[in-house]
């Protein structure tokens, strides 16, 4: 029961021997194009809704991308602003108007987004309609309704939260449209990654017309005007969804894939048969169980790309032992991340901070605090040190409870840090599987005892977006820091990208004194693609660009 | 000097499909320290039901009526749990049948611990040592080593030995023997008959003897009822009874004895068969249809009980 | 006449006790024997088997070996290592002990309740065993492994509760058995010459009636206990069997069938051994019931 991790290695026999000892083909499965311009895509479970407003962050959101199109797009390499439903943007001196001028505007003026079009023509509905800077209004009003629940994304717009909060009217929010093609947006506070936030699905304008005349149900197939580059065909719920291309869209020609089968698919060593059959060509960046990875590995169509993706802890910091924060800096020390990655094998970055070293972001190296007459650099790998502090702490002999969801990942990274503590600190560590619905309530609800598994994937690229967690009191510490606030709004207020990133980095380190969360590692989207398929690249937050995708129906193996 | 044991007027009835089953009638006796009384009759003349009355056992749905008396306490007005402390210590019952009133499941020694450890509190240890000196006393050989058998790996006798020591263990003061030798040899019963005397002698237990069997009852009674049809037809004197019998009945009985030493003639039987008892008419003797001696009145009148002798009593019209 | 004097009767054959003829009966059948060897073995490995190991090449059940996961079998490793390195071996003698230790304990609750409800139910009899069976009866309607499921589900999962569910769905066939038992003996004229003796309700019913009814008793619980242990390992599979960190052979198995594709061994090994098991458990307690037959059982 002591939980060592002994050094008998078997030499030379390889960590992972393949069971199915088949010889190792380059491409996992066989490999046959199809004939036409038809990509097939696995979602990871149905999707719960196509209506943004609606969305919790499901499936949905991989499809999001192909049906809207968002005010703003990214750039696919540097990830700066690009062109999306507006072309033009003019931002005064305070940096809080901004002017959005949308494609169809005669005479924009102000800076011209990366991708904007000589002249551009007013976009339209794929059933015709025009889209207007009306639309983009009604769908951030429509978004904020109470009812949706949560919508922080365009808090940093002027009276959002109040919106949101049941506490101001809609008309109120600080978006106006100023004629069909320009929008005003009024901000709360200079937001330098407002345009980040203006590439989101959920910022796109919805079918106002469509949404009026049918209520909830306008997210049916032939209800469903997209203005994105491909429309909803299709839907057999459980069963696939087929998008095909939207004639309409503004950039159609630049568009290969005419069809897109989604099928959702909730277990992963289904999704593996399948792929494995030819009867999906790619799937989402979770979709790979960790237990293939090693029959995967060195395959030319197995991706491993780096995620927008925090995995972490959080300790309870409102009750006994972890009220204390030298024991939360003691458990930090003693946790080996390197070895939880060199487990996962799946592309995974160790972490010994909270944000994703991505994005051009510097990080926190090192961070020195004082305790006990000593100096300690609290972000090491250190169990000797670990162990002193533990000891300041009277915390010898402690028993500790963690908590986690019944997923695999959770339950064998689980088990590996219990035995890391367990040598390391000596403290006995109980384990406690909970539901995945009861999880997200006991963090929430901060009704756990000890640790918890915690962990974010962004909703944006952006530190912001794993600092809205912590702001948001939804990390499931209870660590509550109104300085720490201050701090992230004025660095958000700062739109010299590099000063922004130091000042960000500056946030961090006083999240990471107070260490209210064990970072483990930055995760990574690990997939299969087929060979013949191209142009798919995802980004940061894993989203397929399927406007960008086509389909090589000559592709031959060599 | 009170009896130890003083039964009047007892009466159990059972209900039955032609009214009740008068299955005991107005059944009176007295049992002394130390004494014998011996109760006879055929199968079905209430004697046994009569014993269980003492215990509180009739079984359901039968219903008691009359005194009990014992030690002075009257037994019908005692509740389950006082009942249950004289069973088996003040009060206890040897059976017939020792192979299917012995537990087959359980070592003997057991069965007796069972109720002294009940009833006068002794420790396994020391119920067991008192269970094999029991048996010594009932002269099983070797009684240590056999007192962790099974009831059937002993003979007939030894059993009812066995069930002897039970009813013996917490030194009762009246005993019940219901055909304690019915089931065994005519040689083996002598030896019964003289263990349960001298266990007597030394515990000055009062006994009451409960058989068909007129000639046990010479060696072992005091007293003698003989009971007929649930009622008391005589009570007597044991000596008394067998050289002056006074009720018809009796004197059958006693003509059914074979004589020793003769070898000649049909063996005198009673004719006809004991009465159904709830079928019998209130107001006749019993006895009446098989009674050699009957007269009219015997089939119009009930006769009492009417002395005819020191301490004798007979039921009978015809003196 | 001495009664001390020996009797000069009939010589009178040697014939030993129930139980005696009972485990001659066992004895004699060859199946039952080497299935009793078999489950006693398991037991034994189960219990030493983890320590031998860890003498063996140094691995506890839990001693992760991130080195060397999903390894093929070996000389170090006799069943190969898991998803983290450990020793499956080790493991799944270590599964065996928590599933054997449910199906005891489970077994144990489930006769306690059986064999009291039944008991009392058939010896107090009339009203009372009426109402008592009549609610035996609408339990039995009420499927066992659902209910277990739902009290697993509503209650926080703990070691106890599993033990309380799966004994509390299994006693309506002990209750039922032990009443028919009862029932048979309690009009037996050792029980009367017992009462006649004074002995109270629970004496009887402790001493007289239940020893008698030990036989069928059992042979019960020896073919409950494999199907408890079944019936947690099919709870495993759906999450809500033996709470972790403690690892059942469902669980183990739960764990392997994930990996089936990648790493057959993990499956095969606690699910032979679970097989093995539950088949000797079985055959053992239909050994059990032939020797205990009630037909040769009583001498009377």
């Amino acid at each position: 029961m002591n939980g060592r991790i002994p050094r008998r290695a078997v030499l030379g026999l390889g960590p992972m021997a393949l069971a199915s000892c088949t010889r190792r083909e380059p491409y996992f499965g066989t490999s046959t194009p199809p004939r036409s311009q038809t990509l097939i895509y696995e979602l990871a479970g149905e999707p719960g809704t196509l209506d943004p407003a609606a969305s919790f962050g499901g499936s949905e959101w991989d499809v999001f991308p192909a049906l809207y199109e968002p005010l703003l797009s990214q750039h696919p390499e540097s990830m700066e602003p690009a062109a999306g439903l507006a072309t033009h943007y003019q931002m005064d001196a305070g940096k809080t108007e901004i002017t959005f001028f949308l494609r169809g505007h005669r005479a924009p003026t102000g800076s011209k987004l990366f991708g904007a079009p000589g002249q551009s023509e007013a976009p339209l509905w794929s059933d015709g309609q025009p889209v207007t800077a009306d639309d983009v209004v009604c769908s951030w009003q429509r978004s904020l309704d109470p009812v949706y629940g949560y919508s922080p994304t365009l808090y940093p717009v002027a009276n959002a939260r109040e919106i949101n909060e049941g506490k101001a009217k809609p008309e109120t929010l600080g978006a106006v449209a100023d004629g069909p093609f320009t929008l005003r947006v009024t901000l709360k506070a200079p937001t330098a990654h407002f345009f980040k936030l203006a590439t989101l699905a959920v910022l796109a304008p919805v079918p106002r017309h469509a949404v009026e005349k049918h209520g909830t149900s306008w997210t049916r197939p032939g209800l469903m005007p997209s203005c994105g580059p491909f429309v909803l065909h299709e839907w057999k719920p459980y069963e696939r969804i087929v998008l095909r291309k939207n004639p309409r869209y503004h950039a159609a020609s630049r568009v290969h894939l005419d069809e897109i089968h989604l099928l959702p698919v909730a277990d992963g060593a289904t999704g593996m048969k399948l792929y494995k059959a030819d009867d999906v060509y790619t799937m989402h960046g979770r979709a790979v169980p960790p237990l293939w990875i090693p029959a995967l590995r060195g395959r030319k169509d197995f991706y491993t790309t780096p995620a927008y993706r925090s995995f972490f802890y959080c300790f309870n910091t409102t009750k006994p032992p972890f009220d204390n924060v030298l024991l939360r800096y003691a458990f930090q020390m003693a946790t080996d991340t390197q070895a939880v990655a060199r487990f996962l094998d799946g592309g995974q970055t160790p972490a010994r901070t909270i944000i994703p070293l991505l994005g051009g972001y510097p990080g926190v190296h090192s961070l020195s605090v004082e305790a006990g007459g000593r100096v300690w650099d609290v972000l090491s790998h250190d169990p000797p040190a670990a162990r002193e502090l533990l000891r300041m702490a009277k915390a010898e002999g402690l028993a500790v409870d963690f908590t986690f969801p019944g997923r695999t990942r959770s339950k064998e990274i689980a088990e590996i840090l219990q035995a890391q503590w367990q040598a390391n600190l000596g403290v006995r560590v109980n384990l406690t599987m909970v539901e995945s619905s009861v999880w997200v309530q006991i963090a929430a609800l901060l009704s756990y005892r000890g640790i918890i598994e915690a962990g974010a994937g962004a909703e944006y690229a952006d530190p912001t977006g794993i600092f809205d967690l912590f702001t948001t009191r939804i990390d499931g510490s209870g660590w509550v820091d109104p300085g720490f606030e201050q701090l992230l709004e004025a660095a958000n207020a700062e739109f010299d990208t590099t000063v922004r990133m130091r000042k960000l980095a500056a946030c961090e380190e006083r999240l990471l004194r107070a260490m209210p969360a064990l970072p483990l590692f930055f995760d990574s989207h690990c997939y299969l693609e087929k060979p013949f398929v191209g142009g798919m690249t995802r980004n940061l937050l894993g989203a397929p660009q399927f406007k960008t995708g086509w389909i090589d129906t000559n592709w031959r193996p060599q | 000097m009170t009896p130890l044991l003083s039964v009047r007027d007892l009466r159990v009835t059972f209900p039955s499909a032609r009214g009740p089953s008068r299955v005991v009638q107005d059944v009176s006796f007295e049992v002394a320290e130390g004494e014998a009384l011996g109760i006879v009759g055929e199968s079905g003349s209430g004697k046994s039901i009569t014993s269980l009355a003492l215990l509180g056992m009739v079984p359901k749905p039968g219903a008691v009526s009359g005194d009990i008396f014992f030690e002075g306490r009257d037994v019908g007005s005692l509740g389950e749990k006082d009942l249950r402390a004289i069973r088996g210590s003040k009060l206890s019952m040897i059976f017939q049948d020792p192979m299917t009133s012995l537990n087959p499941f359980l070592p003997v020694w057991v069965q007796i611990a069972e109720v002294t450890r009940e009833h006068l509190g002794h420790s396994r240890a020391g119920a067991r040592d008192h269970a094999v000196h029991m048996l010594e006393t009932v002269g099983i050989p070797d009684a240590r080593s056999r007192a962790t058998e099974y009831p059937h790996q002993f003979s007939g006798g030894m059993r009812q030995r066995v069930m002897i020591a039970i009813s013996l263990a917490c030194k009762p003061k009246l005993l019940i023997a219901d055909e304690p030798t019915t089931a065994l040899d005519v040689t083996i019963q002598a030896q019964i008959l003289d263990l349960l005397r001298e266990r007597r002698r030394d515990s000055q237990a009062a006994l009451i003897l409960i058989t068909h069997d007129l000639g046990i009852i010479a060696e072992n009674a005091d007293r003698v009822i003989v009971m007929y049809a649930g009622r008391v037809m005589e009570s007597a004197p044991v000596a008394d009874l067998f050289r002056n019998p006074r009720n018809p009945y009796t004197r059958a009985l006693l003509r059914c004895i074979p004589e020793a030493g003769r070898r000649d003639g049909p063996l005198f039987q009673i004719p006809g068969q004991p009465p159904d008892v709830s079928a019998l008419p209130e107001n006749q003797c019993p006895f009446a249809e098989r009674c050699p001696e009957v007269v009219d009145r015997c089939r119009r009148e009930h006769p009492p009980l009417h002395a005819a002798g020191e301490n004798h009593w007979s039921r009978c019209w015809v003196r | 006449m001495s009664p001390a004097m020996a009797e000069a009767d009939f010589p009178l054959e040697e014939r030993s006790s129930p139980w005696r003829d009972a485990w001659r009966r066992f004895d004699r059948n060859r199946a039952a024997v080497v299935s009793a060897c078999i489950v006693a073995a398991i037991i034994l490995a189960s219990l030493a088997g983890p320590w031998l190991v860890r003498l063996y090449n140094g691995f506890e059940y839990d001693t992760l070996g991130l080195d060397n996961r999903l390894a093929n079998p070996s000389l170090l490793h006799p069943f190969g290592t898991d998803t983290l390195g450990r020793d499956l071996l080790s493991r799944a003698l270590y599964g065996c002990r928590i599933s054997l230790m449910v199906g005891f304990v489970s077994t144990l609750i489930s006769l306690v309740i059986g064999v009291s409800y039944g008991s009392v139910a058939g010896y107090f009899g009339g009203r009372l065993d009426e109402i008592m069976m009549r609610t035996v009866d609408i339990f039995y309607a009420l499927p066992d492994i659902l209910l277990v499921v739902i009290l697993m589900a509503l209650f926080d999962r703990s070691l106890g509760l599993l033990f309380l569910a799966l004994g509390a769905t299994s006693w309506l066939t002990t209750a039922r058995i032990v009443r028919g038992q009862v029932l048979s003996l309690k009009h037996e004229q050792f029980v009367d010459a017992a009462r006649c003796a004074g002995v109270s309700d629970t004496g009887i019913i402790l001493r007289h009636l239940l020893p008698n009814t030990i036989g069928p008793i059992i042979v019960y619980a020896t073919l409950t206990i494999p199907s408890i242990i079944l019936g947690e390992a099919f709870l495993s599979f759906l999450g809500l069997g033996v709470p972790p960190p403690a690892s059942s052979l469902g669980v183990l198995a739960s764990e392997g069938a994930e990996a089936i594709s990648v790493h057959p061994v993990l499956l095969i090994a606690p699910g032979v051994l679970m097989a093995i098991m539950l088949m000797s458990m079985n055959f053992l307690g239909d050994g059990v019931r032939d020797a205990l037959d009630p037909r040769g059982g009583r001498n009377l």
